[in-house]
């Protein structure tokens, strides 16, 4: 036997022989941490609808006290876009509870590598560009519909720019932020390749 | 699967593995209240997967299959901002040793520094040290992993080579 292995099996020993109690739960404690379980995920579901509930009203409660057309178009389209946003963190981001496969360790982290870059780096489509059209909108219904009229119109304008700047600004940044993430995970999914193939490019 | 099995299936795994997953869970986490909703979560999980367990692998690697992605998952979900921090086990010589020598001259504990190097170690290098350390062979850590057997084995020879050599240096000063 080498050195390198005897220090090795030495180091395997030491490490079965840790000081730690096992724990081992009952049919009746698992049943019932799995019913926790399940309450916390139909929670955090519960969170999610309440929240996107009042987002909802409060847009429903402007449309309906608004007698400016332009403006009704505006608060639907916030609706519609939270509806959306909503769908895609439901589908993207349900995962919760769910048990991990019991597939090989690699194909599972690439799986979930690649579900969550491909969810960052398309982030923007159901998460960006819903409101991006009603924010559009909101400043065609200032600028030519209903301009605040106690305020000269240049200053309407600055305003309007002002808003629709900040906001091209915030979503790029975020979708840079999404873009990074994104690139990270995709250096752990090309470690996994070199990872699993005998031809690594260190070695 | 009826539900008797499922239990009889978990209570097997559960005596025959419950210490290596308990070791399994220190590696992943080093906060000792994570640790604790750490394993009962494998627990859980585990015995939810009996309910498919169909006998074309092992009791062995299904219950580290299970263990080990239901723990990477919560890694992940904890350090998703601070996955390029994490090393290969070729890349361990150029990393100091994270653990402070004071602390190591107290106690000698050899399995302390361990444990950080374990720590330190990018996901699919720690379960591979890991899975060697619980006293698997190459091919079953291969079965396990779905990494060739000869890339496990070109791994565990570099492993056990900086081991060696780390620990063999501080055992000397």
């Amino acid at each position: 036997m080498s050195v390198e292995s005897r220090g090795a099996d030495e180091l395997a020993t030491v490490w079965r022989q840790q000081l730690i109690s096992p724990l081992t739960l009952t049919p009746a404690e698992l049943r019932a941490e799995n019913q926790s379980l399940r309450r916390k995920v139909r929670g955090w579901l519960l969170v999610e609808y309440v929240g996107c509930a009042v987002v909802i009203a409060a847009f429903l409660m402007h449309w309906l006290f608004s007698d400016n057309r332009a403006s009704h178009v505006t608060y639907v389209a916030f609706v519609v876009a939270t509806l959306w946003v909503m769908r895609g963190l439901h589908v993207k981001l349900g995962d919760r509870g769910e048990v991990p496969l019991p597939v090989d360790l690699l194909a599972f982290q690439r799986a979930t590598l690649e579900r969550l870059r491909h969810g960052l780096a398309t982030a923007w489509r159901w998460y960006l560009l819903p409101f991006a059209v009603p924010i559009v909108i909101v400043v065609i219904d200032r600028w030519w519909f209903t301009p605040i009229l106690d305020r000269p119109a240049h200053l309407n304008h600055v305003v309007n720019v002002g808003f629709l700047a900040f906001t091209v600004v915030f979503f790029v940044a975020v979708w840079l932020w999404h873009q990074v993430i994104a690139a990270r995970l995709q250096r752990r999914i090309d470690y996994l390749d070199t990872f699993s193939s005998n031809s690594a490019p260190r070695w | 699967m009826s539900s008797q099995i499922q239990d009889e299936l978990y209570a097997k795994a559960s005596a025959d593995f419950g210490l290596p997953l308990a070791r399994l869970v220190k590696a992943y986490e080093s906060d000792p209240d994570l640790q604790r909703d750490l394993l009962q979560e494998i627990h859980l999980g585990l015995w939810k997967s009996f309910n498919t367990f169909n006998g074309h692998c092992s009791l062995r690697t299904w219950v580290y299959r299970v263990a080990h992605n239901t723990a990477a998952s919560h890694v992940l979900k904890r350090q998703r901002l601070r996955l390029d921090r994490m090393t290969a086990i070729e890349e361990l010589a150029d990393v100091p040793d994270a653990t402070n020598p004071a602390e190591i001259a107290e106690s000698s504990d050899v399995l302390v520094r361990l444990m950080a190097l374990v720590h330190s170690l990018k996901a699919p290098d720690r379960q591979l040290v890991l899975l060697y350390l619980e006293g698997l062979d190459a091919e079953a850590i291969g079965e396990i992993t779905g990494a060739s057997a000869a890339a496990v084995a070109m791994k565990i020879y570099r492993l056990k080579s900086h081991l060696a050599t780390r620990f063999h240096v501080r055992r000397k000063t």
